[in-house]
């Protein structure tokens, strides 16, 4: 069984299409990459997939669980985290906060008990304030841990993003251009992130313009253009798809 | 860590032995009018410093807890205790009931929606002449009386037992909300204001928090009218003036907007200030006016907000 | 007796019509909640009150002299306090607004007391149209208004700067891509706001009285407007102002005239309730 299953997605702007009944599947401990050129509806379809849109068709199965008809917060909690090109963070947070927010909703729920019972809740921020503390460590960001998140360089934040959305254990992590507007060092630097945490068995759909990234680390390579899926395969195939080829020069 | 609360606690004796150096009447009268401006205030620095919400319903909800308080008070002969209660849990249902078609809407039909409330609330208690009597108002409020069983009743009557009580009660607000905001509600409500998207995106469910802060906020303000109610001794339509509004605006945009701190200083500053100034009432609110309009051109983070990023920098340097 | 009643409605409607799309516009092309919209309603009045009852200047010479103070007030107000924080929070904004009304309040009752103040107008004659009572004043206000509506709506429809003012109200970015400079269309729009309610004020000194607090008065039946038709809703507020008007002239006639005010708090109520986007739909900006 496949952990996404993504079946025919559909959405219109006043006609513009933007994705065009769009069917894909991820499974369990891929590293999938999405690509095509601007405009393709590559973010649009994540939107829609974690319902920061809302599709005018199809369907979105998560695991066992259709989420078709389920808000953002809902899904974020069923384990599919996204991050955005943007990279946004909470600018007025501390990256400890940040850290501690992504993770605290998937926590015990909020229940009566947990006014009296704060021992339970006391051990559970324990917890995840030493894991907090393991994801800045892992990504060097440990001196400014009590910093603002609005006072980090663009690439800084590109990494507390990154690692904001490790943070609840997701099962499926969809990135959205993790390496765009990064210098070429950082950019090494997250792709092995991105490999060492597949190596382990977390599940990745990225958005990438980079074809070097893709070349690197996609087992698998989708390719969007005008909203419709025109390819799909490994990347060695793709790079000589002739209508991806056509698709990104407009011959 | 342990300094901060030193600190506070120095503070707090210094506020505890004020009245016993010998103040004025007029003195102690001012100082407790800043307790209840102070808690109001942190009701409305909740929505906006912390949630990012600009709810003009604030004072709304002030009024509306005055007037529970009273009613319950005069016609029931409620005891005090019950009627506080009553004030702040009243305000916080009203709350949620309005809240809910309220936070759907979008910010800006959220702002008027709350501002309508506000004038709705101002024309019922003008008209409901059965219920809240008009603009003749309840007078004859009782002073807050307690019964604790193995003591004599505590009778809040002189400006004294006043000033105690209030400053018991702000303590309890404050500590109350410093709480909250590092708690993992507190975060919530902040990633609200800082990036409502990326909260959702995080799993939080944002249309119940900002239901469940509009819902505190409008408990605060409750409980700050009741106790309003039963100092003053009267309560007529005039509650739900803007002037309550201005000064709750002023204080917080201008003390610093998602600061603690800094929204204590204003509640100190402006209601001292007009003692200062000793200006005829229309030239005092038009002053209040350029004051806002600067601050919130030139120094958007209030008071608190430069401090806090004074206090940043300093400690920047040391590392 | 039921045309006459519809008749003062019909005025009472062009009035609201002139002040609400005035802050409608101002909403759907700024974004900005205008709080002292209110304020330079009673502006207007206030300064057609100098001109006119202070100074002696004729009525007629006082209208256009009111309306040109108010727009410079106004544009003293948007280059100061509006157009530094158009890309800073809405609810900086907002605080901004809300404090200029404060000012121009409470200055304006500092200046000439809470007492209200008459404007006799040289049209104050009483005059009967088919079965009408009306006054030379009342008259004009009614055909100014209906006429300025009209006006503004061929003004938004078939000009150049009417159709520029639509777009910036849909898709800033877009019209910026087409080459409309928007901050000139902002500047437009408030201008074009401000003057109504200059123009509303004036109209309406001689038939009212004038007093400070006369724009927050008005302000409670705008809100209900504007709720009613839907925020940044042009259509909806000229059909809102419509309904309001009528309605509360009908109540004062056939009910009670203490009463017709609580038709705006039962319209607010119930759609704020109910249905809080407005009858005409969602609001033109969301989040």
């Amino acid at each position: 069984m496949n952990l996404l299953d993504v079946q025919g997605l559909m959405k219109k702007y006043y006609g513009l299409v933007a994705v065009d009944r769009v069917s894909l599947s991820i499974g369990n401990g891929e590293l999938v990459g999405l690509i095509g050129p601007n405009g393709s509806g590559k973010t649009t379809l994540f939107d829609c997939i974690t319902k920061l849109t809302e599709p005018n068709g199809g369907r979105v199965i998560f695991g066992e669980r259709d989420i078709t008809g389920e808000r953002p917060h809902t899904i974020a909690l069923a384990g599919l985290v996204r991050t955005f090109q943007q990279a946004r963070i909470f600018p007025r947070m501390t990256l400890v906060e940040n850290l501690l927010l992504a993770a605290q909703q998937h926590q015990l729920p909020y229940e009566w008990s947990n006014l009296w019972d704060r021992s339970g809740v006391k051990r559970s921020q324990a917890d995840l304030l030493t894991r907090a503390k393991e994801l800045l460590e892992w990504v060097g960001l440990t001196p400014l841990r009590e910093e603002q998140g609005g006072n980090l360089s663009y690439g800084q934040r590109k990494l507390l993003a990154m690692v904001m959305a490790l943070m609840p254990n997701p099962k499926l992590l969809l990135l959205d251009e993790p390496t765009a507007a990064v210098n070429p060092v950082m950019i090494e630097k997250i792709k092995e992130m991105i490999r060492e945490l597949n190596r382990q068995g977390q599940t990745f759909f990225i958005i990438e313009h980079n074809m070097g990234v893709i070349m690197d680390l996609c087992t698998r390579v989708i390719v969007l253009d005008h909203g419709e899926k025109i390819a799909e395969g490994p990347p060695v195939e793709i790079q000589t798809n002739p209508r991806v080829i056509e698709a990104y020069f407009g011959v | 860590m342990k300094n901060r609360n030193l600190l506070y606690l120095s503070i707090l004796a210094l506020f505890g032995v004020l009245p016993l150096v010998g103040l004025s009447s007029y003195t102690l009268h001012l100082l407790i009018m800043i307790g209840i401006f102070l808690i109001l205030s942190q009701s409305f620095n909740l929505m906006i410093g912390y949630v990012g919400l600009l709810s003009l319903a604030t004072s709304a909800f002030f009024g509306v807890g005055a007037y529970i308080s009273a009613l319950l008070s005069l016609h029931f002969n409620t005891s005090f205790p019950l009627c506080f209660l009553a004030a702040g849990f009243g305000s916080a249902l009203v709350a949620a009931c309005v809240g809910i078609p309220f936070l759907r809407l979008s910010k800006h039909s959220f702002v008027v929606g709350t501002l309508a409330f506000l004038l709705i609330c101002d024309l019922v208690s003008r008209n409901w002449t059965s219920v809240t009597r008009g603009p003749m108002g309840l007078p004859g409020i009782p002073s807050p009386r307690f019964h604790i069983p193995g003591l004599p009743a505590i009778a809040v009557t002189s400006k004294v037992s006043h000033y105690y009580f209030i400053l018991i009660l702000v303590c309890l607000v404050l500590f109350f909300f410093v709480k909250l905001i590092d708690s993992r509600l507190g975060r919530a409500f902040r990633s609200i204001r800082d990036d409502e998207v990326l909260a959702k995106s995080m799993g939080v469910h944002t249309s119940k928090y900002k239901w469940l802060a509009f819902t505190i906020s409008s408990f605060m303000a409750g409980i700050a009218g009741s106790y309003y109610a039963h100092y003053i001794l009267f309560v007529d339509p005039l509650i739900f003036d803007l002037y309550y509004l201005e000064v709750t605006l002023i204080t917080v945009i201008v003390g610093g907007a998602g600061t603690i701190w800094g929204v204590v200083a204003g509640a100190f500053i402006f209601t001292i200030l007009p003692e200062f100034l000793r200006l005829a009432g229309g030239l005092r609110l038009v002053i209040y006016g350029f004051i806002l309009l600067l601050s919130i051109h030139l120094i958007p983070d209030g008071i608190g907000g430069i401090i806090n990023n004074r206090l940043k920098r300093r400690r920047l340097v040391k590392a | 007796m039921l045309l006459q009643h519809l008749a003062n409605g019909l005025l009472i409607s062009g009035i609201y019509a002139l002040v609400a799309v005035g802050f409608t516009l101002i909403f759907g092309v700024l974004g900005v909640i205008n709080f002292a919209h209110g304020e330079f309603y009673m502006l207007g009045a206030f300064i057609i009150f100098f001109f006119a009852g202070q100074m002696g200047v004729s009525y007629y010479w006082s209208i256009p002299l009111s309306i040109l103070a108010s727009l410079m007030v106004g544009i003293l107000v948007e280059r100061t306090s509006i157009r530094p924080l158009l890309e800073k929070s809405f609810e900086s904004m907002v605080i901004c607004t809300f404090a200029v009304s404060m000012i121009l309040m409470n200055g304006t009752l500092l200046i000439w007391g809470a007492e209200p103040r008459i404007i006799q107008s040289p049209l104050s004659a009483p005059v009967s149209l088919l079965e009408i009572a009306f006054t030379y004043q009342r008259l004009l206000v009614l055909v100014v208004a209906i006429a300025i509506s009209i006006a503004l709506h061929l003004f938004l429809q078939r000009t150049k700067p009417g159709k520029a003012i639509r777009a910036a109200a849909q898709n800033k970015e877009a019209c910026q891509a087409v080459g409309i400079d928007i901050a000139q269309i902002s500047r437009l729009t408030f201008g074009l706001g401000i003057g109504l309610c200059g123009l509303a004020g004036a109209l309406v000194a001689p038939v009212y009285s004038v007093f400070p607090t006369m724009g927050q008065i008005a302000m409670f039946k705008i809100f209900a407007i504007v709720i009613l038709g839907g925020l940044g809703n042009v259509k909806g507020a000229l059909l809102a102002a419509l309904i309001l008007g009528l309605g509360e002239s009908l109540i004062a006639g056939y009910v009670s005239a203490t009463l017709k005010d609580g038709l705006a708090f039962l319209v607010m109520l119930f759609i704020l309730l109910l249905r809080p986007e407005g009858i005409f739909g969602k609001a033109v900006r969301t989040l």
